[in-house]
């Protein structure tokens, strides 16, 4: 990753960021492709849990619904993630969280996928209701963020 | 076929056509035909293109290498139950081979005379235009129908935004109906599908919503028009569907 591509992930983070509390996020991750394009890299993460996997983990795309979003280059609402089957609980169960929601949505800079914006909705202590899902119009409210920082790309 | 079904005898088909008789290709990540939900069901073909470089079909396991495929089928079953889905993988770790895969793909299906192509991904590289421009062509040529994902907002994506294709988003326009006429640029149609209970690897289900399995409704709904009105080519189911959707709304 050079610095002047992290240095326009952290302005884009900006301007997406900026959408998260208008769609009821509770966070949101920036994920970068890598430069052999197999596995998306966190650099940027607005919850309290960032400095635990942001620059430390790295997805390879062989797995998980951020990587369909990547392959498939259409954007993805999960609603009711932790009650189904086949979610991978790990990383909820590092950060002591229960996701409850998730979206992703690809960013595109000139046509070319760059990454993924994802964010959730949790569920932060047991026995607190869950949040209300994430609906087709916050889908579209996050698209429309993640458009616009597609263009602050090179 | 002679002469045009009107819009409100596809409408009718739309609403009682089972998809029998009618084959769906489903270019994804694979079908895990063995998940609950497909009891009983076969798959027409299951291909998977290999990512060794040479690009050839090889005879797939019955697998999902991710869900998504899973999910897309579902969706396509749930509508369009008589139809019969064949599965062609093509999204894989190897996101560089994405686009010659699909190509090669395609060609298979239409090869194998399938009717309609299920598409629900994008691609936003210029560059890649031309490959997607000829298998196009030959299925349009082969009289398939390509039924495409799109939920660009700002920025051109293929195969969806060929004419000859079906371009299909999830976000819908706010009027009532399964079906809407989009009347902005050449995603002409949405179909809402806001949190489905779709299938997905491993036997599971999950709660989704997007343009990937808006696509697989409308190519379930191209596949009960197919069975009632076979014979229609892609420009005319085309036009008809737009005329629906309009009508639905």
């Amino acid at each position: 990753m050079t610095q002047h591509a992290l240095q326009l992930s952290r302005l884009a983070a900006s301007r997406v960021g900026a959408v998260f509390p208008t769609i009821g996020a509770d966070e949101g991750t920036l994920w970068l492709l890598d430069e052999e394009k197999e596995e998306l890299v966190p650099v940027w993460n607005s919850g309290p849990h960032a400095e635990e996997f942001v620059g430390k983990h790295r997805q390879p795309l062989s797995a998980g619904l951020i990587s369909v979003v990547c392959l498939t280059e259409q954007a993805l609402c999960e609603n009711e993630v932790y009650r189904h089957a086949g979610q991978d609980p790990t990383l909820d169960r590092r950060l002591g969280v229960l996701t409850c929601s998730m979206m992703a949505v690809p960013l595109r800079a000139g046509g070319e996928l760059r990454g993924v914006v994802s964010c959730v909705k949790l569920k932060k202590r047991t026995g607190d209701p869950d949040p209300s899902g994430f609906s087709q119009s916050d889908l579209g409210a996050l698209q429309a963020a993640v458009a616009q920082a597609g263009e602050d790309f090179p | 076929m002679s002469g045009w079904p009107s819009p409100e005898r596809v409408v009718e088909a739309m609403a009682a056509g089972t998809g029998a008789g009618v084959r769906v290709a489903v270019l994804d990540s694979g079908i895990e035909i063995s998940h609950p939900d497909f009891s009983g069901r076969k798959l027409r073909d299951d291909c998977v293109v290999a990512e060794d470089g040479t690009l050839s079909a090889i005879t797939g396991d019955g697998s999902d290498a991710y869900g998504h495929g899973t999910a897309v089928a579902g969706m396509i079953w749930k509508i369009a139950p008589e139809a019969e889905i064949g599965s062609f993988r093509v999204l894989g770790a190897k996101l560089g081979a994405r686009t010659a895969a699909v190509a090669l793909a395609a060609q298979k299906a239409v090869d194998l005379g399938y009717h309609v192509l299920n598409c629900s991904f994008a691609c936003g590289l210029a560059a890649h235009l031309p490959i997607y421009k000829e298998w196009l062509d030959r299925a349009y040529l082969a009289g398939a129908h390509v039924v495409a994902a799109s939920d660009a907002v700002s920025q051109p994506e293929w195969p969806a935004h060929f004419p000859q294709v079906i371009g299909v988003s999830s976000a819908g326009t706010g009027i009532p109906g399964e079906m809407q006429r989009v009347a902005r640029g050449l995603v002409e149609i949405a179909a809402p599908t806001e949190n489905a209970l779709l299938p997905w690897k491993g036997g599971g289900h999950r709660v989704l919503t997007g343009s990937s399995f808006a696509a697989a409704k409308v190519s379930g709904l191209v596949a009960r028009i197919l069975s009632a009105e076979p014979g229609l080519d892609a420009l005319q189911l085309k036009a008809l569907l737009r005329r629906a959707a309009s009508a639905a709304g």
